[in-house]
């Protein structure tokens, strides 16, 4: 007891705590700094005290429209995922749990997507997506549906969005079902057993046994896709620039922030629209594990 | 410290006694070291670092024979050339320029880009090294856009210049001909597409190849001097020719003559509906030329090129290109070889670069006489004569406008394209951007120079945003966190209840 040993856990946590501090507190403090300030990202000498016309620009400016359509298609990207993404990667690694042969194999192919670059998946869907060349066209013109073709990264904005957030499920929902097939794989056989006893069908046992017993693992991919969702950027940026069929019909604010800071050399603003988003995601995820993590 | 100690105490003319030898030695010893790391400073620091976009083909291979020569001319230097792919270039640039580490020797595109470094003070003025023997052998018109306040701070390269590309096979079989004015254009892409062939071939993904309709419309119809002035605020962006031209633009994107997909798809994969023949033309700078001879050589026989057509009741004069110098090298101010970068500079706008530049990868130098029919590729002689009777070169918009502007330019003119946006709107968007960027740069001139003379801060104009949303939200955001500290800190301390 004594000095020694209360000294010895900040002793070895400070290295990991320095790390933290210099890669990730820092740089968002900085950010925070940057936000107040109209510098061109260039010039370290020419930024000028603006206070908070930034946050103006956005939230109710000239920049605003745009800002607000980004987010905008943040929710449906985060709305669309928990949607999609959870069900289907629920039921894959309740299938895959039931006692299916290959079951190694599956989830091997499922997590595939995963384990691809974003680059290299976001080149491939959209080359899957071309009018002219693209896969899923040549599929359609080869069964006699060729009327069908479309262009779907550059038609309606809807349809270009909701291409993105199909290629974004396939990425992710791999992931989702290995973390659920974890969950599932750690609940005791006994208590399914403990039910057919008590005469409970397969869909009252999941509802009263899986589900609650899960809670756990499906509020952390859950969450996960939130925090995700929101700050994404990958895919879109590869798939449209966030500029497809028209500028901003796919941004989401990561890109559109990108667009702001390093296209147009605005770094004030930049820094602006990242401390936004970040005080949402923050607020969103505190939100969300306030309602439904633990309850006890 | 021991050998001055050393060269101190050892005296010629006195005997070396058993103690001096000792010295004798460090002071050896020292020297040694002292030499050795003279030397070794010597060597690392003729070392020139080199950024470039030929990724590449032929032109990779001009380039780095450039380079190669060089290094022969002057040895014990030595070149690190690392080319980049186009847009992580510019990425890897701003990058390095804001850290202060930037190359010696960087491609540049000249215009708006390379003048925001220069205001930035990172990029070093060549006027004095520009000698009038070197200036003589470029060609004026492209040096033009290096040059910022009548001084010199690039060398041009290399001349793009859009034309329109043509699959000379299906004109035939349609019976068409390229198009003498705009109307005859109109027609021709009318018939293209009857004929059942995509008459344009176009990819906005990035905006800019869009962007060449709308410069040479504007500039057909209105000359150059409307841009300019709006450039300067002289004029405005919703002049009449640039309203006009969008107009054009809009007329030409409702008659669906591009690709299906043209707003999500790039360069790369509009040249291949091109060199595929699934497309008729392409308005396109003349590096379409090199792509063509990498990736499908034997379409060369069948494309051919005209110039962008008069538009009648325009004032512009018809004989004006569109284009720019797709390369340019430019010294960074922090380099420490600035005698050696200026000659690497030079052996890459040299000559015999040219010739490479012309004969291996099709594109026309910016260095003159280098250019002979006989020794280019077709397509780059004829785009040579459309240039050379070419009245001026008016550089792409997004290159000649500061960043933010060039790219609200490609915004509006994809929207434009998209038709989300009329060409009023447009126009007046530009408009507004650009007043805006004016206002922002007088405002930091003015706390600049307030700063420098250190007397009373002047008063500023109160911005237009509304200020009161931001403020109000934060001043919410506090209220609410300080008292969700006050309850937290109220229930830790508060009375603990017992059941």
């Amino acid at each position: 007891m004594g000095r020694q040993s209360i000294l010895r856990p900040w002793a070895f946590l400070a290295l990991a705590a320095a790390v933290y501090f210099v890669f990730a507190v820092f740089p968002i403090a900085q950010s925070f700094l940057y936000s107040l300030y109209d510098w061109d990202l260039i010039s370290p000498e020419k930024q000028q005290f603006v206070g908070l016309e930034n946050y103006d620009r956005i939230l109710a400016g000239s920049e605003a429209a745009v800002f607000w359509l980004s987010l905008w298609h943040n929710i449906i990207l985060l709305v669309l995922s928990l949607v999609i993404q959870l069900p289907i990667a629920f039921v894959l690694a309740l299938i895959l749990t039931a006692g299916i042969y290959w079951k190694g194999l599956f989830r091997t192919l499922y997590f595939a997507p995963m384990m691809m670059s974003t680059v290299a998946v976001g080149l491939l869907w959209k080359n899957i997506y071309g009018y002219d060349y693209g896969l899923l066209n040549e599929l359609l013109r080869a069964v006699g549906v060729g009327k069908l073709a479309y262009p779907w990264l550059a038609g309606d904005a809807t349809v270009a969005l909701l291409a993105i957030v199909g290629t974004v499920s396939w990425r992710f929902i791999g992931f989702h079902t290995v973390i659920l097939m974890a969950g599932l794989e750690s609940i005791p056989r006994e208590l399914y057993e403990a039910a057919r006893v008590d005469g409970a069908t397969g869909w009252q046992a999941v509802q009263y046994i899986t589900l609650p017993l899960m809670r756990t693992p499906l509020v952390i991919c859950a969450t996960l896709s939130i925090i995700g969702a929101l700050k994404y950027f990958d895919i879109v940026w590869v798939m449209t620039r966030g500029d497809a069929p028209y500028p901003h019909a796919t941004d989401l604010t990561a890109t559109y922030l990108y667009k702001v800071a390093f296209d147009t050399y605005r770094g004030g603003l930049g820094s602006a629209i990242a401390v936004a988003l970040f005080v949402i995601t923050m607020g969103v995820s505190i939100l969300f594990l306030r309602g439904f993590g633990k309850k006890r | 410290m021991a050998a001055s100690n050393g060269a101190k105490q050892y005296d010629a003319e006195k005997p070396a006694s058993p103690e001096e030898d000792g010295l004798n030695f460090r002071a050896i010893g020292c020297s040694i070291r002292g030499v050795s790391s003279a030397v070794w400073l010597l060597l690392a620091a003729t070392e020139l670092s080199f950024w470039h976009i030929q990724t590449s083909g032929p032109a990779k291979e001009a380039v780095e024979a450039a380079v190669g020569r060089f290094e022969q001319r002057h040895p014990g230097v030595t070149v690190k050339a690392t080319p980049y792919e186009n847009d992580a270039f510019k990425l890897k640039l701003r990058a390095a320029m804001g850290a202060d580490e930037p190359p010696d020797v960087f491609h540049t595109w000249g215009g708006g880009p390379l003048k925001t470094l220069v205001d930035a003070g990172k990029v070093l003025d060549l006027t004095g090294r520009f000698e009038a023997s070197w200036r003589s052998t470029i060609v004026e018109s492209v040096l033009s856009f290096c040059i910022f306040d009548g001084k010199v701070y690039a060398v041009p390269a290399d001349i793009g210049v859009a034309l329109f590309w043509y699959n000379t096979k299906i004109f035939e079989a349609n019976g068409l001909k390229p198009p003498a004015n705009y109307s005859e254009f109109m027609d021709v892409v009318k018939k293209l597409k009857a004929g059942g062939v995509i008459p344009i071939s176009l990819g906005m993904k990035d905006a800019w190849p869009g962007a060449f309709y709308f410069v040479y419309l504007s500039n057909r119809l209105g000359g150059s001097g409307p841009f300019v002035n709006a450039a300067e605020g002289r004029g405005s962006f919703e002049a009449p020719c640039f309203v006009e031209a969008g107009r054009k633009v809009a007329e030409l994107a409702a008659l669906d003559v591009f690709p299906r997909d043209f707003l999500s798809i790039g360069y790369d994969e509009s040249r291949k509906l091109f060199f595929e023949e699934k497309a008729a033309m392409i308005l396109m700078g003349t590096w379409i030329i090199a792509h063509a001879r990498k990736e499908k050589p034997e379409f060369l026989e069948k494309m051919d090129c005209f110039p962008f057509p008069v538009v009648e009741g325009g004032e512009g004069d018809p004989s004006v290109v569109v284009g720019g110098t797709n390369t340019a090298y430019a010294i960074a101010s922090t380099c420490k070889h600035i005698d050696l970068a200026v000659e690497l500079v030079k052996e890459l706008t040299s000559e015999e670069f040219a010739a490479e530049w012309v004969k291996k990868a099709g594109r026309i130098p910016a260095i003159k006489g280098a250019v002979k029919e006989d020794e280019v590729p077709p397509q780059t002689f004829k785009a040579f004569q459309i240039l050379s009777s070419a009245s001026a070169i008016q550089l792409y918009y997004d290159q000649y406008l500061p960043p933010e502007l060039g790219e609200r330019h490609k915004e509006t003119t994809k929207l434009l394209f998209a038709r989300r946006m009329t060409p009023e709107d447009a126009a007046a968007r530009m408009e507004a951007t650009a007043k805006e960027i004016r206002s922002r740069q007088s405002r930091r001139a003015a706390d600049t120079a307030a700063e420098r003379s250190a007397g009373p801060r002047p008063v500023e104009p109160e911005p237009e945003t509304t200020r009161s949303v931001s403020f109000w939200l934060l001043t919410v955001a506090v209220l609410a966190a300080l008292i969700l500290l006050i309850k937290t800190i109220l229930k830790r301390n508060g009375p603990t209840e017992h059941p």
